[in-house]
């Protein structure tokens, strides 16, 4: 037995003492960008071009083929939107493979809906990648902004809404689950996204999975999954900088108006990074600065975050993987407006002009790929998420602060061992703990396993797969929940695919709503509710796309039931009445989304992109809309390029939400004002060859260009039109 | 191709009002006339309506002058007679009008140059009922003598 596990313990550790070292190395890359490309397929060929071993390469472009005991002549390089490629295999240590491009619309790999590197249209679910150029090119002070222009996404505050699934609840937690390249990242307190902390500058791309996704991901992926995926470093070492100034515009009703010698209305922000290689250790890292004076009252912020990011090939097998991340917020402590009269001054009571609002984000985590066989990779990953948010609230001993740990360990497999069968699997721990004047002191933990095959039929794509989860909060009792998921795709050729599938979510109480123990506006008191269950939902949809070199068009029909969802209400307790969280409502969801993009150039110079999603949110007990939800949502973006000039324009049309919170417009003063929304953003960029040869980019966006006046959650004005003027460069 | 994208442009635009507006207001409008010249530096001169009667803290007069509504703000360069529109929340009684300058500390150094009074030194109560506009309500500063100030030590 011992020695079954010491051979066990160095296969993990030195794999390559097992597999030996005869090992086909090589870098897949866009001739044309030079970046590398995920998901191609590397298919080892004998003489007369027949495939005896297959692999994917992964996020770095990487491949590795072991090539013991057979002999490969050639290998073929296949992937999405590049031609095919075959060439000699030489006795090169390491192959750099460059693809010549060959786009069809649409056709994108991604690495959250099935847990390894896919290919869109083989995915049974909705999803959407938006991808660096995009996101930064409207200069967003943090993801969320970003997050808005997504087709079917929408963003009420700082809670995420993926077609309809989440609205918004006060203090409860994400109803989305949200990922740092894979692993949670969501606060161990109150189970919210901290927006703000993430690294824009290194942001590769978002994936958005739309519907449950606990099957593979558990806890709070009720609505969708949202995993930012960070930079991998290039070879070669480059840096870059960029500056933002800005400044709101003034209300056009002089009633709003704040003199200028309360509040400034301007905004600047710095980053800078730099990536390259040491040898073979990858090293990206940057930092920035914000500074926005707000365009309300009480609502000004200063920002710093910091992130760096170490890859290392620890073997020929082996690949590491660590990153930490460090932001700082100090901001003011708006909540609410004082009335519709005066939507730029805090509530005297709900939104404290001197009080100030400190809270500190620490992530740090490491995941090790370990190739432990021609068909098997181990996966393992740990993080560890530190929040911590306290006020200088007069009086101090009454101001809220809470601080909150949450340690993540998972080791997930994947595997083709079983030929057409692609299998995932994975077991995984959390644990959080939490000291807080608004929750007490409190833990929790959480065990999960989780299996997933898909069972290449072609033209078809079978995936079947199931969750079980555990979790327990201090001595309470455990609860449980198993999450499974049935998909099928369809390749029906000429770029026409069909994809269906029946997935399940759930979401455990946050410590937060459990134990919640504060009085609000000095009079409404929060009170524990130990006893809160699980939220759970179920959602179906049939959806299919086609895509050519100059259309894509993709469309979707989808039905959720959730059970339990969690909300706050009054309830009458020792005769006073209080607020509770509780499992109330029973809800669903009925919606269509349809997407099209268009390039009808035989280049980039024009896209135009139009998201549409209709949903149908109800109360499936009292038969009302639920709360927070906007039945219609369409965003368009237009992009063309004219020589060194980009010109680009957004818009969004989200409609009135038809239900809000009740608690919400008692404590609010004109709580109930809302109306339809219609948001036109307009930028124009140059790029130039600057001094030093090296390339500057200068661009001036206008955000709500006509200064249109709406709400995201009761009693706050969203931002009111802006300006911000931008320098990049990138030596 | 254009005409699309201008169309869409177009059709948007007039689809579009102006989203949330100010309320049909309450209000208390008049003149404010001035005399005199300031002794101290004026950084901001404001309409100040208060809900609570006096004395107030100087020390909290941003946070005390808000539990109320904004101060209604004038220039603070020219002191020509101006007129005033301040929007109040109806039926809640309002037992201070006045101007207030702030000539440096934004949190401690104010001073009231003029308010509303019985012609006692009594500040005069207001409450309006919802819709009402109350016109004519003038106020007069006499940078030269100002009034008792409404502020405890």
């Amino acid at each position: 037995m011992k020695k079954v596990l010491l051979i066990f313990l160095v296969a993990m550790i030195f794999p390559q003492v097992i597999l030996g070292k005869n090992v086909l190395h090589g870098f897949v890359k866009d001739k044309k960008t030079q970046e590398p490309i995920a998901g191609a397929t590397i298919d080892a060929l004998t003489g007369e071009k027949k495939s005896i071993r297959r692999q994917m390469t992964k996020v770095s472009g990487e491949f590795r083929i072991n090539r013991d005991s057979i002999s490969i002549a050639y290998i073929q390089i296949s992937a999405l939107g590049f031609r095919d490629t075959i060439i000699p295999v030489t006795n090169d240590n390491i192959l750099i493979i460059l693809l010549d491009e060959k786009p069809l619309l649409g056709e994108d790999i991604i690495v959250t809906a099935q847990k390894h590197t896919t290919a869109t249209q083989d995915v049974p679910i909705s999803t959407s990648i938006v991808k660096s150029p995009e996101i930064t090119s409207r200069s967003p002070e943090s993801i969320d902004y970003a997050l808005r222009y997504i087709p079917g996404v929408s963003v009420t505050h700082d809670q995420v809404n993926i077609r309809g699934s989440s609205g918004y609840a006060q203090s409860v937690g994400s109803r989305v689950l949200f990922l740092l390249d894979g692993m949670p990242f969501l606060s161990g307190d109150d189970g919210e996204v901290k927006f703000d902390a993430l690294p824009i500058m290194n942001i590769e791309r978002i994936e958005v999975v739309k519907g449950s996704g606990s099957a593979l991901y558990g806890s709070s992926a009720l609505g969708g999954v949202i995993n930012v995926i960070t930079n991998n470093p290039t070879d070669e070492l480059h840096g870059t900088i960029n500056a933002n100034i800005g400044m709101y515009d003034n209300v056009k009703y002089p009633e709003w108006q704040i003199p200028d010698s309360l509040v400034k209305r301007r905004f600047a922000s710095i980053e800078a990074g730099a990536m390259g290689k040491i040898g073979e250790t990858g090293l990206l890292g940057s930092f920035a600065l914000r500074r926005n004076e707000g365009y309300r009252l009480g609502d000004d912020s200063y920002k710093e975050n910091g992130f760096a990011k170490i890859t290392t090939p620890i073997s020929v097998h082996d690949r590491f993987e660590t990153s930490v991340l460090v932001a700082n917020e100090n901001h003011g402590g708006f909540l609410y407006w004082k009335d519709l009269n005066h939507p730029l001054m805090p509530s005297d009571s709900l939104g404290a002009v001197d009080g100030r609002i400190h809270s500190l984000k620490f992530n740090l985590q490491s995941s090790l790929e370990s190739i432990l066989s021609d068909h098997f990779i181990l996966t393992s990953r740990a993080s560890v998420l530190y929040t911590n948010f306290s006020t200088d609230s007069v009086p101090k001993e009454s101001a809220p602060h809470s601080s909150a740990t949450n340690y993540y360990l998972e080791f997930g497999g994947n595997s083709d061992a079983l030929g057409p069968v692609y299998l995932t699997t994975g077991i995984l721990s959390e644990y959080q703990t939490v000291n807080s004047d608004l929750y007490q002191t409190h833990h929790g933990i959480s065990l999960g396993a989780f299996a997933q095959g898909e069972y290449k039929l072609s033209p078809m794509i079978l995936t079947l797969g199931v969750r079980a989860d555990g979790i327990k909060y201090d001595d309470s009792n455990s609860v449980g929940s198993v999450s499974p998921k049935l998909g099928i795709t369809v390749d029906a050729g000429d770029g026409l695919n069909f994809r269906g599938s029946l997935g399940t979510g759930f979401r455990a109480p946050t410590i937060g709503e459990k134990y919640v123990d504060q009085t609000f506006n000095g009079s409404f008191h929060a009170v524990p509710n130990p006893s809160l269950q699980p939220e759970k939902s179920y959602s179906t949809e049939i959806g299919g796309s086609y895509r050519t070199q100059h259309i894509y068009l993709d469309g979707a029909v989808f039905y959720s039931l959730f059970d339990n969802l969690i909300e706050a209400r009054f309830v009458n307790q020792n005769g006073s009445e209080v607020i509770q969280f509780e499992n109330l409502t029973k809800a669903e969801i009925f919606g269509h989304e349809e997407v099209i993009e268009f390039y009808p150039l035989s280049n980039d110079d024009l896209s135009l992109r139009l998201g549409y999603t209709y949903v149908f949110p109800r109360d499936r007990i009292t038969k009302q809309i639920l709360n927070f939800r906007p039945r219609n949502l369409l965003q368009a973006r237009v992009e063309t390029k004219l020589g060194s000039f980009t010109l680009s324009s957004d818009f969004r049309y989200i409609s009135k939400y038809e239900s809000v919170d009740t608690i919400l417009i008692q404590q609010v003063h004109d709580g109930d004002a809302r109306v339809d929304a219609y948001i036109w953003d307009a930028r124009i960029a140059y790029t130039a060859q600057g001094i030093f040869d090296l390339p500057v980019t200068f661009s001036f966006q206008v955000q709500n260009l006509l200064n249109y006046y709406y709400v995201e959650i009761v009693g706050n004005l969203a931002p009111i039109r802006n300006f911000t003027f931008r320098v990049e460069t990138i030596f | 191709m254009k005409k699309a994208v201008l169309f869409l442009f177009i059709f948007f635009s007039l689809s579009c009002d102006k989203g949330l507006s100010p309320p049909s207001s309450t209000s208390i409008s008049g003149t404010v006339h001035f005399i005199g010249t300031p002794k101290d530096s004026v950084k901001i001169l404001a309409v100040v309506l208060v809900e609570p009667p006096p004395p107030y803290a100087t020390s909290s007069i941003i946070s005390g002058l808000n539990t109320t509504i904004f101060p209604y703000t004038l220039s603070t360069t020219t002191f020509h007679d101006t007129s005033y529109s301040y929007t109040v929340i109806p039926d809640t009684t309002y037992h201070y009008l006045g101007i207030a300058q702030n000539f440096g500390d934004l949190f401690k150094d104010w001073k009231v140059v003029a308010f509303i009074h019985d012609g006692k030194d009594s500040a005069v109560s207001f409450m309006l009922k919802p819709g009402e506009q109350r016109t004519g309500v003038d106020i007069s500063v006499n940078f030269d003598s100002l009034p008792r100030q409404p502020f405890i030590k």
